[in-house]
């Protein structure tokens, strides 16, 4: 990401078009054709920029990054269990009240202590 | 305005050229349909084509075939640019060898006019198979999402950019992908930009292997 970025366009907050340079000028001259206004380049995933068209700000709020990457790395956690306990075999045990044991059991506590772990 | 009648006009000097030019504004017509020669010479390597009402004029040659882009390495940053997309451009393949980022991240795919990237309105959705596992599955609008790439994973494939609508420059993606030795990733969904494409950006994480390059037409 270069130093400078003009933020051309935002939604409630929401980043909707940008351009990115090497110098503040080359970011003002482009604003002067396109619109908006110029500030620094934030880090972190532009999906997670916060921009204030009123201050002329645009900042990275990682923490909305990071529930989405515990997200993600949850769903890519608890979709590997289901190469030993689909989910349709872990509601089977739930709603019958099956009693199990050996590795069903194993796989199947596994799973749930995943499940237990999503994230909010 | 006289007429000359012959069967055939030579010119009168051994190996000198025979010259037909038209008065003022006037140009040179030729045969039944009256077709009009332009006045002024083209530039080097321009054709002639028609406008359909008898007037010839000099145009640059159709490209043939996709121009290869120049190849762009992900062993770090967090962008990969490709700008100065030309105009007329219809169809973009995007080829991704050996591409890894740092973390459990998705990489995305940003398409943009020459006001910016645009990072809103996107259409799309990606599913990702691995081996013995049920799909993931993800969406986004703020941009096409290529597959959750974990930090292990490195990305080999292409994605398709075709232009459906030249009005409304809307653009039509498909992308294909091995993220591991037992994994895969698609992922289609369309995006109109505000005017003709000129570049397209690649990125979501901090790239850490591999390359990416593009051909278009």
């Amino acid at each position: 990401m270069k130093a400078f970025v003009a933020i051309v366009k935002s939604t409630g907050g929401k980043l909707d078009k940008y351009e990115t340079f090497d110098t503040e000028a080359e970011a003002d001259g482009h604003v002067l054709k396109y619109g908006g206004f110029v500030t620094t380049s934030p880090p972190g995933n532009t999906e997670y920029w916060v921009i204030d068209p009123v201050t002329k700000t645009a900042i990275y709020d990682e923490d909305i990054q990071d529930v989405a990457r515990s997200m993600q790395n949850w769903t890519a956690e608890i979709g590997d269990t289901d190469r030993t306990m689909k989910r349709v075999m872990e509601d089977l045990i739930d709603d019958a009240g099956l009693v199990i044991t050996g590795r069903t059991k194993a796989n199947y506590d596994a799973k749930k202590a995943i499940r237990a772990r999503k994230p909010q | 305005m006289s007429t000359l009648k012959a069967n055939a006009v030579t010119g009168s000097t051994t190996n000198n050229d025979l010259a037909l030019t038209g008065n003022g504004t006037g140009v040179v017509k030729i045969g039944d349909g009256a077709i009009k020669f332009p006045d002024a010479d083209g530039t080097a390597n321009q054709m002639m084509t028609t406008n359909g009402s008898a007037q010839l004029a000099f145009v640059a040659q159709p490209t043939s075939g996709f121009t290869l882009g120049t190849e762009v390495d992900t062993t770090s940053g967090t962008d990969a640019l490709f700008s100065s997309i030309p105009s007329g451009t219809t169809m973009i393949v995007i080829m991704f060898e050996g591409v890894s980022l740092t973390a459990n991240t998705a990489l995305d795919l940003t398409l943009g006019d020459s006001g910016g990237l645009e990072t809103s309105g996107y259409v799309g959705h990606e599913t990702q198979f691995e081996n013995g596992t049920g799909p993931v599955q993800n969406e986004s609008t703020a941009e096409f999402l290529m597959g959750i790439a974990a930090s292990a994973n490195t990305i080999d494939g292409m994605c398709i950019l075709t232009l459906k609508d030249s009005t409304n420059f809307t653009w039509s993606c498909s992308f294909s992908a091995k993220m591991s030795a037992n994994q895969s990733a698609i992922a289609s969904g369309t995006k109109s930009l505000s005017a003709e494409l000129t570049q397209v950006n690649l990125g979501g994480g901090t790239f850490d292997a591999g390359s990416i390059n593009i051909m278009y037409q």
